[in-house]
């Protein structure tokens, strides 16, 4: 695998460059729109709890990943003719996949965040005026506090987030024209499927037994005095029935990675995919 | 034992060629025996890289024994690639010039598949695993406390998911014979699985009635899973000869 790191920058400034119209926009409307949302924020909020509202709106973010991901990276694909350019731009496949992929889930994801914290301190400040031609103070956030709605999220967040951002990726790569939303609507159909059909399965299940999930659980928490502590029990139910030892389905360790593997294989697809296109 | 030498040489293609045809790499070079290096660093690398993050990030999910896990999963999803050569017309005809038998070409991908990778990605991920999670913990407090769940390996690593793993793989063996396209193979693959897997699930709900069909079942696990695993492989082999007819 050919990878030198001067022509895979040289490539990724080239890309910025030619694509620069476009991210400014894209920037300016976020800005906008996040400046509005944080100022009426400031005002919903007002000053009884000013600061607490101060960080930054992590789902806004989130979905802006999501978008971003769908739209810029392998931009030169969708058209023949800058295709047929792009293969002529002087790096490796390998390279030019590395672009996109640092596009994608690097610098396209900081550049959302601090645009946000940009427009959250732009929100304030007009907040701030607001406030103060009321005769009211208003503080300005504290950098310490802005991320903390990120903060909050847990690792399988992180993992949804990053999930949904690869399949924007793989859509971007498979697709050639309306790429996002050929992506969504197809992941769309692709779980209403998966949930038809489980329905169907449910279904089946309550006709034979009268349950409508064959397992289900429940978690009883008690004070345990010796520890002082809060001690919880979960208990698996078979169509009723307790069992006396919890099935493998239960375990999230597995689940977590099982979903990891997934969209590690998904992610490989998308090499897959770009390496055949531009064989 | 002409044949047998044939067949190890296919084997040794089947574990580097896929990952790298000539002129067309995957994860190295030219030379296959690097790029299989290569493509082994990166597989271990992800449970390496979960190791660290689950032993630094979330210092209480610590399960050394996810290794397991991790390789199991692995040698399911490189089912994906049991076909990979059909994939493309040049390289399908290159596959039929290469001088063997197609029984020697199955049983060549069966050992790869089967027993090469399996025993590979068990053994390297649950190390690669282990070397993470240890960089973790010596990150987070300054020691290795490493401890191997031994209650989470006997729950992964048991007969009746080796058994619903081989049917996996074998249902993806006979996926990627018949669809040439990606992106399908892994919808059909990802469906197939699911479908199988509720179906188990729905045979555990009404006990008594399909327990040739629940995973918990000794008769499924030991008689029904094997067998529709062989069906699915013959099904494989008389797509592999009709393809090279």
């Amino acid at each position: 695998m050919e990878f030198n790191l001067t022509r895979t920058v040289n490539v990724l400034t080239r890309k910025f460059y030619t694509n620069r119209k476009s991210f400014l926009i894209f920037a300016g409307i976020f800005f906008l729109i996040m400046s509005v949302v944080h100022y009426m924020g400031c005002r919903t909020a007002g000053i009884i709890i000013g600061g607490e509202n101060l960080r930054l709106n992590a789902v806004a973010d989130v979905l802006c990943f999501i978008i971003v991901a769908g739209i810029y990276p392998f931009a030169e694909l969708t058209e023949k003719k800058n295709a047929v350019f792009e293969l002529l731009y002087p790096a490796s496949r390998a390279e030019k996949f590395a672009i996109d992929f640092l596009t994608a889930f690097i610098i396209l994801p900081i550049s959302i965040i601090v645009i946000d914290m940009l427009a959250l301190y732009a929100g304030s400040l007009a907040g701030k005026i607001y406030f103060a031609n009321k005769g009211l103070t208003y503080s300005l956030p504290y950098f310490s506090n802005i991320f903390s709605q990120f903060a909050n999220w847990e690792y399988a967040d992180w993992m949804f987030i990053t999930g949904g951002v690869i399949i924007s990726f793989l859509g971007a790569v498979v697709f050639k024209k309306y790429r996002l939303l050929k992506t969504w609507v197809g992941t769309g159909i692709i779980l209403f499927a998966v949930f038809i059909i489980g329905a169907i399965i449910l279904y089946f299940n309550y006709k034979a037994t009268g349950y409508w999930f064959p397992y289900t659980y429940s978690t009883n928490g008690y004070f345990n005095e010796a520890t002082g502590q809060m001690v919880y029990e979960t208990a698996v139910y078979h169509n009723g029935q307790k069992l006396d030892y919890i099935p493998w389905f239960f375990n999230r360790t597995i689940w977590t990675v099982v979903v990891q593997i997934f969209f590690l294989c998904l992610l490989c697809l998308s090499w897959l995919r770009y390496k055949k296109e531009r064989a | 034992m002409d044949s047998l030498k044939r067949i190890l040489n296919l084997v040794k293609r089947e574990l580097t060629v896929p990952f790298a045809l000539p002129n067309k790499s995957f994860f190295g070079d030219k030379n296959t025996y690097s790029s299989s290096g290569r493509w082994l660093f990166w597989t271990y690398s992800f449970p390496f890289l979960m190791g660290l993050v689950d032993c630094w990030w979330q210092s209480s999910s610590f399960t050394t024994a996810k290794g397991i896990l991790y390789g199991g999963l692995f040698t399911v999803a490189f089912a994906f690639m049991i076909m990979r050569e059909y994939l493309k017309k040049t390289n399908r005809a290159f596959v039929i010039l290469l001088p063997a038998s197609v029984q020697e070409k199955f049983a060549a991908k069966i050992i790869a598949y089967y027993v090469i990778i399996p025993l590979t990605m068990l053994v390297g991920c649950t190390l690669g695993y282990y070397i993470g999670a240890l960089a973790g913990g010596f990150i987070t407090n300054g020691q290795a406390n490493f401890a191997f769940d031994w209650e989470f390996f006997a729950k992964v690593f048991n007969f009746s998911s080796i058994s619903i793993g081989l049917m996996c793989m074998s249902a993806l063996f006979l996926i990627t014979s018949f669809v040439k396209n990606e992106i399908v193979q892994v919808i059909l693959g990802v469906a197939v699985i699911l479908l199988l897997m509720s179906l188990s699930l729905l045979a555990s709900g009404i006990k008594g009635y399909a327990d040739w069909l629940d995973f918990s079942s000794d008769i499924a696990t030991y008689v029904v899973y094997p067998l529709i695993s062989l069906m699915l492989l013959t099904g494989s082999y008389i797509k592999l000869k009709r393809e090279r007819a």
